[in-house]
Order: structure tokens, then C-alpha cells, then sequence
């Protein structure tokens, strides 16, 4: 669907309660002034919603802030880039060599030189050519020495590197089944510390401080959703700022003072603003929360909020129009950037750990 | 401007991304949402990379600007 100035004017005067006049001028407001500071060489940017600018071409330009971005790809969330083939290793293990080659004056001094030049020179060279450079000037230098001692010493050198490999081998092995002797005692021992570590129990615990909350919110979780309900939005929510180059931000936009929150009875003693366990808080409604549950019928995401609340989470319920359908989600806690809202995740049990996406706040 | 207009704006435009709708700003310009299929990114240093799939915004506009003066 396409939405036209007439129609996102008729979105904003819903939101706002403002006049169709009113949202009509501010609009004008709004794009006079994006195009005027990036007329003057500035980029003006809409905090957590993007930047406006001309490149160098001219053109005018829209770069998504980070927030705005992950909102809009939230079916990928979680999903991160899969290295498919490393970068190439520029390090080449030249101690070794360097160990073996003791044996000879002069073959050390020409290595050690040599080592010297390659980690001097580009970081990425290919290993192939820095492992086989060495060898060659084995060869090279071979006929300033008398030949047969020559001969002897690379045999012996071939044999050396055996020797040591086959110590090392055997080592590796000892090593090996001493600490796997080692950790079967341990574990046979006492086994209790790891049946702990599998209980999702403790997965549950995250924030200690945050559980002392827990009871409080067990009767009043249904009232804490209801009282969102009369929250404004982001009240102290984002504001716009001009980000100059040169210039002293002499065209910040003059904010509001966050008008103050209609004072809510936030009953909790101790507990942090943002958090994923806990009562919610009125004043965290303007950060993320991670959502768990999406229904179509309120019912449903009442109980299955009721649930998480129960469990100890700040569970929010809120409504969003998905495809012209409304969608009644569930999210838990309520995080101040969306960095902290993906740390959470982890501390969050099967499934609701693999199967969720993160959103901005949004009490209807 | 009233900062109360701002996070509306912000609001609608979010929630009309979200629903892959198109919002034509007469004087300003075009946003859309684009699907971008998965693909593989190399690097010079030899390095490969599956880059996720992603929804994106993207922007279009009429508005010139010359730097001659």
C-alpha cells in the first residue's frame, strides 16, 4: 500500500489529537528544515529514525539509524553473518623452525634475519610463499659450507624434526589421559555441581536483585498493564538534534522538557529502571522489550502475560496493527537500548530464547 | 516544531515500514521497504561472509542540491 502526504497527515492528526492545519504545517516545518540544514552542508538527523543528507552527487540522502533498521528487519533478528571461509593467516609458525636450526650458526642467522623482514612487510601475505622462502635460502646458503657436512647436517635436521614431533606426540597423549582420569574423578566425586549447571532453573536467574520484586507483581500484574494504559507515549522519548559538521549545533531543535511523566505509583523500592524481571515501570516505557507471544484475540496474551508475570518477568501487553489485523503481543522486560534487550535473550529459557524478536515499547 | 509532532512522525513511519507500505512525502521524497535475499560478501583478505537476509528502507528523491554557489 502506498501512503501519500494526505493520508500520513490524516495518521498524524490520529496520533497527535493535533488539527489537520496544525499536522499540515509542522510537516512542511519538518521537511523545510531537513532540506535547509542539508542545503548548508549538515546532516540533520530524527534520533532513533535516521539522518538526512546530500551526498556528494547532490542527492538527497536517508541513512536508517540502527534502531529504525531493526525494527523494520525484526523477522531476522538474531540472525548474524556466517563466516564461510577465514581470512587468511598471515602468522607462520616460525619458532619451531627457528629451534631446529640451532644446530647451525649460519642457518639461524639467515632465518632469524629473515623472520624479521616478513613480519615487517605486508600483514597479509599468503602462507605458502612465507613458509617455502625460508627452505629455499636453506639451500641457497648450502654451498658456502663444505658439501657433505651439508648433506649430513639437513639429514640429521630431517631427523631432529621427527624426534621432536614424536616427543611432543607422546606428550600430547599423556596430557591427554591424565586430565581425562583427572575429570572423571572430579565428576565422579560429586556430581552435583553438574546437575546445577543443566537445571534451566538457573537459567531463570538473572537478575537476584530483581526476583526480591517478584511478589509484588504477582497480584498486581494485571493492574501494572492497565496503568500503562494512560501513559503517554515517550514522553521522554526521542527528540531531534542537528548534527553539524563545523558549525556549533546552533540548530537544535528546541525540545519539549519532556513534559513530566503523569506521576505513576511506581511501588518498587530497589529496583533498576530497565530490567527483565521485575514489576514494570512507567518511566522504562520508552525502551525495548523483547516479545515472546503475538495472538489475535487479547484473551489469550492477558493469560499468557499473566503467566510470564507470575514467573517473575515484567511482562507488557500491547496491541499492534499487523496486515490490517490487530496482533496482541506479549513482551517481557524493558530495556533502555536494543543492545541490552538482545543480552537478555540469553538468560531467557527454552524456547523463548531462539523464538523472539525485539520491540520498541508501545503502550495503545 | 513540537517534539510531540516529532515522535508521532517517527511512530507512523515506523509502523507503516513495518507493514511494507510505501510513504511518498510530497517535497521530501519516497521511503520503501525492500527485501534483501541472503548473500555471500568477500573480502580482500580472502574472508567470506553469508550475510543474513534483511528488510531495508531505502530512499528516493527528486531534491537536488548544486554546490556551485
Amino acid at each position: 500500500m502506498k501512503i501519500d502526504k494526505q493520508k500520513l497527515v490524516e495518521l498524524l492528526v490520529d496520533k497527535t489529537s493535533m488539527g489537520e492545519e496544525e499536522v499540515k504545517s509542522q510537516l512542511d516545518q519538518l521537511i523545510e528544515r531537513i532540506i535547509d540544514a542539508a542545503k548548508r552542508g549538515k546532516a540533520l538527523e530524527i534520533r532513533e529514525f535516521g539522518l538526512f543528507y546530500f551526498d556528494e552527487a547532490g542527492e538527497l540522502k536517508f541513512d536508517p539509524s540502527d534502531e529504525l533498521s531493526t525494527e523494520i528487519s525484526f523477522k531476522y533478528a538474531g540472525m548474524k553473518p556466517v563466516e564461510l571461509k577465514p581470512e587468511r593467516d598471515s602468522s607462520f609458525p616460525e619458532a619451531e623452525e627457528d629451534d631446529d636450526l640451532e644446530d647451525f650458526d649460519f642457518l639461524s642467522d639467515i632465518t632469524a634475519d629473515d623472520s624479521e623482514v616478513y613480519a615487517g612487510t605486508e600483514e597479509q601475505q599468503d602462507v605458502f610463499t612465507e613458509d617455502v622462502k625460508p627452505a629455499e635460502k636453506k639451500k641457497e646458503t648450502k654451498p658456502l659450507s663444505l658439501k657433505s657436512p651439508g648433506l649430513r647436517a639437513k639429514k640429521r635436521s630431517g631427523s631432529l624434526i621427527w624426534v621432536f614431533a614424536a616427543i611432543i606426540g607422546v606428550a600430547i597423549l599423556v596430557l591427554a589421559y591424565l586430565y581425562f582420569i583427572g575429570s572423571l574423578a572430579t565428576s565422579t566425586q560429586d556430581a552435583s555441581p553438574a546437575v546445577t549447571q543443566v537445571d534451566p532453573e538457573s537459567l531463570n536467574r538473572m537478575d537476584e536483585e530483581d526476583q526480591t520484586q517478584m511478589t509484588d507483581e504477582n497480584v498486581s500484574g494485571r493492574q501494572a498493564e492497565t496503568e500503562q494504559d494512560n501513559v503517554t507515549n515517550g514522553t521522554a522519548g526521542a527528540e531531534i538534534e542537528i548534527e553539524s559538521s563545523v558549525e556549533p549545533p546552533e540548530d537544535i531543535i528546541p525540545t519539549d522538557p519532556a513534559e513530566p511523566a503523569e506521576e505513576t505509583d511506581v511501588s518498587d523500592i530497589d529496583q533498576p529502571l530497565y530490567g527483565l524481571r521485575g514489576s514494570v515501570t512507567q518511566e522504562a516505557n520508552n525502551g525495548y522489550s523483547i516479545v515472546l507471544h503475538s495472538f489475535t484475540e487479547e484473551e489469550n496474551a492477558r493469560s499468557a502475560s499473566g503467566n510470564l508475570t507470575r514467573q517473575g518477568y515484567r511482562a507488557i501487553v500491547s496491541s499492534r496493527t499487523v496486515a490490517d489485523q490487530t496482533m496482541w503481543r506479549v513482551s517481557v522486560g524493558q530495556f533502555e537500548t536494543l543492545q541490552d534487550a538482545q543480552r537478555a535473550i540469553i538468560n531467557l529459557p527454552e524456547p523463548y530464547n531462539t523464538q523472539n524478536f525485539i520491540h520498541r515499547i508501545q503502550i495503545n | 516544531m513540537e517534539s510531540k509532532f516529532i515522535i508521532a512522525f517517527k511512530e507512523v513511519l515506523r509502523e507503516q515500514f513495518i507493514e511494507q507500505n510505501t510513504v511518498e512525502i510530497e517535497g521530501l521524497g519516497q521511503f520503501e521497504v525492500k527485501h534483501r535475499e541472503q548473500h555471500q560478501k568477500k573480502f580482500e583478505s580472502g574472508k567470506v561472509v553469508l550475510m543474513p537476509p534483511a528488510d531495508v528502507v531505502e530512499f528516493k528523491s527528486n531534491i537536488k542540491n548544486s554546490y556551485e554557489d
